[in-house]
């Protein structure tokens, strides 16, 4: 009797072990379960945040040559992805500008990638938890097209370096921001706004914690 | 001290019955267990407040004088920000909790408008759009503009709704108002500025062209859809893109009756029979394609525009599907003059008050720190080092307590009523009946099926989400203590774990109930109880993330029947889906079959691709309203069944109040850590990208991919001779 109870318990462990692994080996992903490579995957079965879109990019994203060929561009946008985000991923809290502007070559990638017989499904739909990510700090939808995305975050990315690079010479601004009787009365304001925010939480564990006591009575 | 505080309060609270408007005494007379937890909370709200104004005392006297019209600005809110401390104290002493916290929620405004006066390097005196934007690009600025200026239009209606509020119990709002709006740092102010961005309009706001304090009705303004606020059709393109379907259908629904009322937002010059025709048909064209790009399907669309009598949707309806957005946003701004736009954009990143420019910094700061952390499990709000301390809740806290504690208080959190430019049910408004304090039991705040309201419905659901008897419930007046607030029990529940945990209370339940206020979403809810409305109704709903409470609470019985079964879901009791809001007795998915195959192919997802692996995690059961947020968010089939399954109820202590935190979580959108008080375990919250912890989780793993394939390409940049990194000056990438 013993002797089966160990068994059985080697058993389990054996089985507990085998389905670890087996859930390690299993894709994070859906669409690729299905389809290894997008060539596999008909078009009219796909969503429409994985059918390619021809975009006519804003002028000065891509240069003449580039755009004459969708994987020139894909290369391109590739490259400006990879130095952004990957490269000096932590230089990317001051250059916010530079980060927002370059969102455009990760819709960008992401686009001409969909335009490529080749590519993996997998790949493609990790890409794309990025690019919601990532298109969240423009709040532009995951549906919208990529289009769309591209000219906000080009856009966007365009007015936010005019406004750091004529702020970069205003020291006037930046001797007022370091402004102590300024600093003061903003950590005044601060504080009050926390301290606000915690009576009111407060009044609701209190209602709480008192609700609790009163109940088991 | 703390015994002698106690009597003085209590002696207080005795004199204080005379007050008729006594919130504190008149639900105390509801039962023992109602008076024991509103005195507790408002003992503890009168003790911190007392807390706050020492603190803010004593840092006052540190203070020299202002020296220019920044500090000067600033020492007014404060100075303002103090009397509105103050009078919350007194409205404590007076057991009148709606103007107690709706003054202190005043003063976090107060402080809000003060803060973004003050210079930032994300923001420049002038600028000017020059030939520097192509016309694509102004387009694109443009709905980026709007969606962000949506934001400040939801603060000021809700600070609108609060001056409603303190005003009516005594404060003097207009005095405060002229005092700030004198430096600059008023309400007045900041709808001046969001005048000239076109986000809302003076003259419908107040009837005359100038802010004038004395014409300006807080809870009407509070009250106004996107078209009765006066926005420009250039920024509704992106402000409607933020806010829930339901806002879009109420913006049509006003077009239709007063199209008038978008008039007085065009330039003046150009105002011709002709020009008004078409930019009223520009912008009903520019709603509905909002509405498309959220999932709306054509068909559903052309229902709405004959029920309103738009023809025009009819007809632009088949050329919007495939047309991107800002074509028609394109359009929009040539008819309205170019010029007018590029001025509001100037303004739109010059305005410190706007804090459009520095929205958009404080989001892309929040994904360079997703990529560039490590996940972290849990944030807490930090304590000042004065004032009140965060109250500590003990482990054991049964799901009931968080029900009555958030009951008790939900009439003076909401009070100030939901902003109307989401659209939500005309009661839960400003001025609707939860600003009134007076208690009663049968109001219908949320638009709930009717059969429900009257039926023992609410009781059960309550007894079945608090597993008490309904002996015990009435014996405890738990029943009336959450009727009285005119929500359903799980509305209640979700107030309830968003308050413990830090979450803003009104901005949960506009997220909750958003959209329901409108006639053709009612419509809609109609035709999914009725059962005419058919599947692709249902997929309508559930792509356009239209599933929230307040549409399970509005279709009842039928509708929840109707809408679960579509999606492949039988309920154990389809009244307890519709009232607690999913949270409990919603059904599995027990076989992917069951679920509607139109219903799949409308929202984008191959049936012959579902397998079985997809309802694993959905053995307890589904949770419609995270299902619906998660497909709506992109999320394919099998990880919003994964994210929105539920867990057992009866297994796990204080789940309720988990699931609803949950729920809150995966419906909101950019959510900060900073923002909450994260107390309960979130590792069971998915992945939707809802914190930035989690966003960095997905972002880092994406970033790790490229790399990997990047360095294993051997045709990469990075691999070629000549290699450069980046320009560390300038941040630039090297040119092509």
């Amino acid at each position: 009797m013993r002797k089966i109870k160990i068994f059985i318990i080697l058993l389990f462990f054996f089985i507990t072990n085998i389905s670890h692994e087996l859930m390690a080996k299993e894709k994070n992903c859906f669409y690729c379960k299905e389809y290894e490579y997008l060539k596999d995957w008909p078009v009219e079965k796909r969503p429409s945040a994985f059918i390619y879109e021809k975009i006519n990019y804003p002028k000065d994203m891509f240069i003449k040559e580039t755009l004459k060929n969708s994987l020139f561009i894909k290369k391109r946008a590739s490259e400006k992805v990879y130095h952004r985000f990957i490269k000096s991923k932590s230089g990317l809290k001051k250059y916010q500008h530079l980060m927002i502007k370059d969102s455009a070559y990760f819709e960008a990638m992401f686009n001409e990638t969909l335009n490529e017989r080749g590519a993996s499904v997998e790949s493609l739909e990790n890409l794309k938890k990025a690019r919601d990510a990532i298109r969240q700090s423009l709040k532009i939808p995951p549906n919208a097209k990529s289009s769309e995305a591209v000219y906000k975050f080009w856009a966007t990315g365009k007015m936010m370096t005019q406004i750091y690079k004529k702020n970069k010479k205003d020291k006037k601004k930046k001797k007022l921001i370091k402004n102590k009787e300024l600093s003061k009365r903003i950590k005044i304001l601060e504080d009050l706004k926390k301290q606000i925010k915690i009576t009111k939480i407060n009044a609701q564990r209190a209602a709480t914690i008192e609700a609790d006591k009163s109940i088991n009575e | 001290m703390n015994k002698l505080r106690f009597i003085v309060f209590a002696i207080l609270f005795f004199s204080s019955k005379l007050y008729a408007e006594n919130y504190v005494n008149n639900i105390s007379g509801i039962s023992n267990l109602a008076e024991n937890t509103v005195k507790a909370a408002a003992l503890q709200m009168d003790t911190d407040t007392n807390k706050v104004l020492e603190n803010l005392n004593n840092e006052l006297q540190n203070l020299s004088s202002a020296n220019d019209n920044i500090e000067i600005a600033l020492e007014t809110s404060i100075s303002e920000a103090k009397k509105a401390v103050e009078f919350a104290q007194e409205s404590i002493q007076k057991g009148d909790l709606a103007a107690a916290v709706q003054s202190l929620s005043l003063v976090e405004s107060v402080a809000d408008i003060a803060l973004t006066t003050v210079p930032s390097l994300n923001v420049v005196e002038e600028i000017s759009l020059g030939e520097d934007f192509s016309s694509e690009e102004i387009s694109a600025l443009t709905s980026v503009a709007g969606q962000m200026a949506v934001e400040k239009v939801l603060d000021i209606q809700k600070m609108a709704g609060q001056i409603n509020i303190v005003s009516k119990a005594g404060l003097d709002t207009k005095q405060m108002m002229k005092n700030l709006d004198k430096d600059g740092v008023g309400i007045g102010s900041t709808l001046t500025s969001l005048d000239n961005l076109g986000a809302v309009n003076i003259q419908n706001i107040t009837g005359q062209e100038n802010f004038q304090i004395e014409n300006f009705d807080p809870s009407s303004f509070s009250s106004m859809d996107v078209v009765e606020i006066g926005m420009s059709p250039a920024m509704m393109q992106g402000a409607l893109n933020t806010l829930p379907l339901g806002a879009a259908t109420k913006a049509l629904e006003t077009l239709s009756k007063n199209p008038e009322k978008l008039s007085s937002s065009i330039d003046p010059s150009l105002i011709t029979s002709d020009a008004l025709a078409e930019t009223i048909g520009l912008t009903t064209k520019s709603i509905a394609s909002t509405m498309t790009q959220k999932g709306l399907s054509n068909s559903t669309l052309n229902n709405i525009g004959e029920d309103l009598n738009l023809n025009e949707i009819s007809i632009i309806s088949n050329e919007i599907d495939n047309q991107n957005g800002l074509n028609d946003l394109g359009k929009i701004i040539e008819e309205t003059g170019i010029e007018n736009v590029s001025k509001s954009l100037e303004v739109a990143f010059t305005s410190n008050d706007l804090g459009i420019a520095e929205t958009i910094s404080k989001n892309a700061s929040q994904i360079s720190q997703a990529l560039g952390k490590k996940q972290k499990k849990k944030v807490k709000v930090e304590d000042v080092n004065l004032g009140p301390t965060s109250l500590e809740l003990p482990k054991s806290l049964s799901d009931t307590s968080v029900i009555v504690g958030a009951a008790i208080l939900t009439k003076p959190n909401l009070a100030s009523g939901v902003q109307g430019i989401v659209a939500p049910p005309e009661e839960l408004k400003s001025g609707g009946l939860i600003s009134d304090g007076e208690i009663s039991f049968d109001n219908n705040l949320s638009n709930v099926d009717e059969k429900l309201i009257t039926s023992n419905a609410m009781a059960e659901t309550l007894g079945a989400m608090t597993n008490l008897e309904t002996a015990k419930l009435k014996e405890l007046g738990i029943d009336k203590i959450v009727q009285n607030t005119g929500l359903t029990p799980g509305l209640v529940a979700t107030i309830g774990s968003s308050g413990i945990n830090g979450l803003d209370v009104s901005t949960v339940v506009a997220n909750s109930v958003g959209g329901v206020g409108s006639e053709s979403i009612e419509k809609i809810g109609e035709s999914i109880s009725d059962g005419s409305g058919g599947s692709e109704v249902v997929a309508d709903l559930v792509a356009t993330g239209s599933v929230n409470q307040g549409m399970l609470g509005l279709v009842g019985e039928n509708g929840v029947k109707n809408l679960s079964e579509a999606m492949g879901i039988q309920n154990e009791d389809n009244i307890l889906v519709s009232l607690s809001g999913g949270l409990v007795g919603s059904g599995v998915v027990e076989n992917l079959d069951n679920i509607n195959s139109d219903i799949v192919k409308s929202l984008g997802i191959d049936p012959s691709i579902i397998t079985s692996n997809a309802i694993a995690e959905t053995m307890i059961g589904v949770d419609l309203v995270k299902m619906s947020s998660a497909l709506s968010s992109g999320m394919n089939l099998s990880d919003a069944l994964a994210n929105a399954a539920l867990k057992d109820i009866t297994e796990i202590e204080n789940n309720l109040t988990d699931m609803a935190l949950s729920q809150t979580l995966s419906t909101g959108q950019l959510i900060n850590d900073a923002d909450i008080e994260v107390t309960a375990d979130i590792s069971s919250i998915d992945s939707s990208l809802i914190t930035s912890n989690a966003m960095a989780e997905t972002l880092g793993q994406a970033a790790e991919n490229m790399q990997q394939e990047m360095e294993s390409d051997p045709n990469a940049p990075t691999n070629q001779p000549g290699y450069q990194a980046i320009d560390p000056n300038t941040g630039a990438a090297p040119k092509p």
